[in-house]
């Protein structure tokens, strides 16, 4: 039986990065119960390294420090914001504004430059 | 001129109000109301302005404008026929078209005008490929012509969007908006485009990131303020580059986060990736800046962020790591200082911290600074062994000599196995033995040298130091006795055998001297004990030894030991020897330009043959230069030694009166002018083999 471990021990033990020691602790206690060093060697392997990076003791300001903040990697709606306006719908109406507001511009310009 | 429209009417209405029967700025002031939207007072404007002038075309188009602001578009178009009919002017007749085009409803013949058409009724297809057909132009659109042109695109851009190919409206936009910067316009479709930009990536950011980023970040161009967009953006760019971390694709995530950083300089998650891809991708400068930038953050924070769990920690981490990846980089102990000071002032306790800055400070010359910091982290934990070390150095630097050796004997007494404590030591005590014998003060050095043999009672410079005093006041059996300690100290090994056999020789205890080298050979006939035993016989004068120990280590030594024994022999008298290794040197790697310098350097080693150079010897050192700056052409490596050449040339010239030291036989550095200051093999070290020259050299002149 093999868990889909990878290079963050909060993942490995299945905490999240503000766990507390005890929360921590309870975690391995409850991994390796299931990866017990006899049915799972390589996985107790790994549940222990990831438990040394972080138990109480070691260094986990160290580990910590090295650990790519992954909160952002799933892109989920309602992190974006929305714009307020929606594009001017094209009517008659609308595009007749803009070109008389256009010409009267260049109207303007025109006579201000003579 | 104003820019706030408000008050630009507000001047424009004040000089019509001054001047109420110029027919000319009533028309101003119109075609400013009516750009402005207030179709209804600007119509007024034109009225009046062309009942005060019945010939004012401008009028009649402003007229004619404001009419087809407000749908009467038949109205405008009489009214503009018979005057564009004779005025033969460009605008008149655009306008005319468009009136009629509003009018009747009949295909204009304007691409514009037709491709807004069948926009308006919903044909996008149609639209784009209308609106596509650009007037052809021979010359840089005049400002009217770019105004039309980007409001072309602008709507070549918005019927893309409506058949939903946004990459093609991006670009449409783009153009519109090249010619709006380069003209410097203000038309009144640009502030519909963020709108335009944003719907392009609401909608394309679950199926196509990229395109939504295009769309964001020409958002943001065109305002910068936009926050929307800004968030947005970070927020897809960054989801990104986990995905691209997590895919290994590390180089790309960190160019995302990197970039990102632009955006949110103070950003402490993008910092904190950006530094671990860097470290991971072998930049360690890129990495430093950002772990910097990260513990300033930090550090502002820690007042409020001190109690919670593990930010202390943390910061102390990233510090420890900072300043290890900057002394890895080469930062200047200017910087290091910078850091370690800023981390001492949240982190006063850090006691390594304290004793690496006082290190530092004393590396740049700051002793008083040095043994401030050094006080304090005595106050704070007390004294220990390395501490009352460093405090002994940084006394030493103030030259007081006496508390710096009193510091030394408390350290050494807290930790006599202490290395770094004996090290620094003995140090310190050789350099105040050999003061002592530059001031013929043979009783001190004899105390400092047996105070350094309590230290390490094998150490070797004490040990040549003193046997020679010894031997000098005639104590021959204190002095073997000692020599014989060396050796029993290590026994097995050649370098006693060839330290002590050196010492015999200068001492004319040759016969002595030759059963240790015979001894050493025994143990290890190697190509450096032969070396430096033939250096023993060089330096004793025995040239006819040097050569025999220097033959067989020229079997198997590399170039630098061949030109090191070439040298010795030339200074020996031995120059068709020294020659020997120089060829052989020459042969070995013939791209090295040394030997061919050694040797055109050869010629001059005395200085009195300087004066006496005859054309044959300058005309071989000079053959031998070009061969070694030819050897040395597009070799950077080499420039210190081309610019040797270029010095010995200009000495040659003006005689022996510019002779260098070296030259002179009073610079001590020889041997660094020659093989550079990166050469291991023939540094200043304690020599593991034989005595320590310099002393010796220096005794000789200093000395009764």
């Amino acid at each position: 039986m093999n868990l889909p471990f990878t290079d963050n021990p909060y993942k490995t033990l299945g905490v999240e990065r503000s766990a507390s020691e005890a929360e921590i602790k309870q975690s391995y206690f409850a991994l390796i119960r299931q990866h017990s060093p006899e049915r799972d060697p390589e996985g107790f392997k790994r549940i222990r390294a990831a438990y040394e990076k972080l138990r109480a003791g070691g260094d986990r300001a160290q580990t910590d420090l090295f650990l790519i903040d992954e909160r952002f990697s799933e892109l989920k709606a309602e992190d974006l914001q929305a714009y307020a306006a929606a594009p001017t719908p094209l009517t008659l109406e609308t595009i007749n504004r803009d070109l008389v507001t256009l010409e009267a511009q260049l109207l303007f310009e025109e006579a201000v430059s003579r | 001129m104003q820019t706030d429209p408000k008050q630009k009417a507000a001047l424009l209405e004040e000089a019509v109000k001054r001047v109420p029967n110029d027919a000319h700025y009533l028309t101003v002031l119109g075609a400013f109301r009516l750009s402005q939207g207030d179709a209804q007072t600007a119509s007024a404007d034109f009225q009046k302005a062309q009942e005060l002038s019945p010939e004012n075309a401008s009028a009649a188009r402003g007229l004619a404008l404001s009419l087809l602001a407000v749908g009467r578009s038949r109205e405008a178009s009489e009214l503009l026929k018979p005057i564009s009919a004779n005025a033969g002017d460009e605008n008149l007749r655009r306008l005319e078209a468009f009136g009629n085009w509003l009018a009747d409803d009949q295909p204009p013949a304007q691409a514009l005008l037709r491709g807004l058409q069948l926009l308006a009724k919903g044909d996008a297809d149609l639209a784009w490929r209308t609106l596509g057909e650009l007037p052809e132009l021979d010359h840089n659109p005049t400002h009217t012509e770019a105004i039309l042109l980007a409001t072309q695109f602008f709507y070549g851009g918005a019927a893309n969007f409506q058949a939903q190919r946004f990459r093609q409206a991006i670009a449409d936009w783009r153009e519109a908006q090249r010619l709006v910067e380069s003209h410097k316009l203000t038309l009144p479709w640009q502030k519909q485009l963020a709108a335009y930009y944003h719907n392009i990536a609401q909608q394309t950011w679950t199926s196509d990131p990229a395109q939504a980023i295009e769309a964001w970040q020409a958002a943001l161009k065109l305002l910068p303020e936009d926050k929307v967009a800004a968030h947005n953006l970070t927020v897809v760019r960054r989801a990104l580059a986990q995905q691209a971390w997590q895919a290994g694709q590390i180089e790309q995530a960190a160019t995302i986060w990197q970039e990102l950083l632009q955006l949110k300089p103070q950003d402490e998650s993008l910092l904190q990736n950006s530094a671990i891809a860097c470290e991971r991708l072998g930049r360690k400068a890129d990495a430093v800046n950002h772990w910097r930038a990260l513990a300033r953050l930090w550090r502002q924070q820690f007042k409020q962020l001190a109690e919670e769990a593990g930010f202390k920690q943390r910061l102390q981490s990233l510090e420890q790591r900072l300043l290890t990846l900057m002394m890895e980089t080469g930062a200047s102990p200017e910087e290091l200082l910078e850091e370690s000071e800023a981390t001492l002032k949240f982190d006063p306790e850090n006691h390594d911290l304290r004793l690496k800055t006082a290190e530092l400070l004393m590396e740049l010359g700051k002793p008083q600074r040095a043994l401030r910091e050094l006080e304090q982290a005595e106050r704070q934990r007390g004294a220990s062994a390395i501490l009352l070390t460093h405090k002994a150095l940084a006394l030493d630097m103030m030259g007081r000599e006496k508390d710096a050796r009193k510091a030394f004997e408390q350290a050494h007494a807290m930790e006599p196995q202490n290395k770094t404590v004996q090290v620094a030591y003995l140090g310190f005590l050789g350099q105040q033995a050999n003061e002592a014998m530059e001031d013929e003060d043979d009783e001190l050095a004899i105390e400092i040298c047996e105070t350094q043999l309590r230290v390490d009672p094998i150490y070797f410079p004490a040990i040549g130091m003193l046997a020679e005093l010894y031997f000098e006041d005639g104590r021959k059996a204190e002095a073997k006795a000692l020599l014989t300690r060396l050796i029993e100290a290590d026994p097995k090994r050649p370098q006693p055998y060839v330290a002590t056999g050196a010492v015999y020789l200068k001492n004319n205890l040759k016969k002595d001297a030759e059963a240790l080298f015979a001894r050493a050979i025994e143990l290890e006939p190697s190509t450096e004990c032969f070396f430096q035993i033939g250096l023993a016989y060089a330096e004793s004068g025995d040239a006819k030894g040097a050569v025999k120990h220097f033959d067989r280590a020229a079997e198997t030594a590399g170039v630098e030991m061949l030109l090191q024994m070439g040298m010795e022999l030339f200074d020996a008298g031995k120059p068709k020897d020294g020659d020997r290794y120089i060829n052989k040197a020459k042969k070995l790697d013939p791209t090295n330009p040394m030997p061919h310098f050694v040797k055109g350097l050869s010629v001059i080693r005395n200085p009195l043959s300087l004066i006496f150079l005859k054309d044959k010897d300058r005309q071989a050192m000079n053959k031998n230069f070009a061969e070694a700056e030819r050897l040395m052409e597009g070799r950077k490596e080499y420039d210190s030694l081309r610019q040797e050449i270029a010095k010995v040339r200009r000495m040659i010239e003006g005689g022996p009166g510019g002779l260098p030291p070296f030259l002179l036989g009073n610079d001590d550095d020889d041997d660094e002018f020659f093989f550079g200051a990166d050469n291991d093999d023939f540094d200043d070290e304690p020599p593991l083999f034989g005595p320590p020259r310099k002393r010796a050299t220096k005794k000789s002149k200093k000395r009764k």
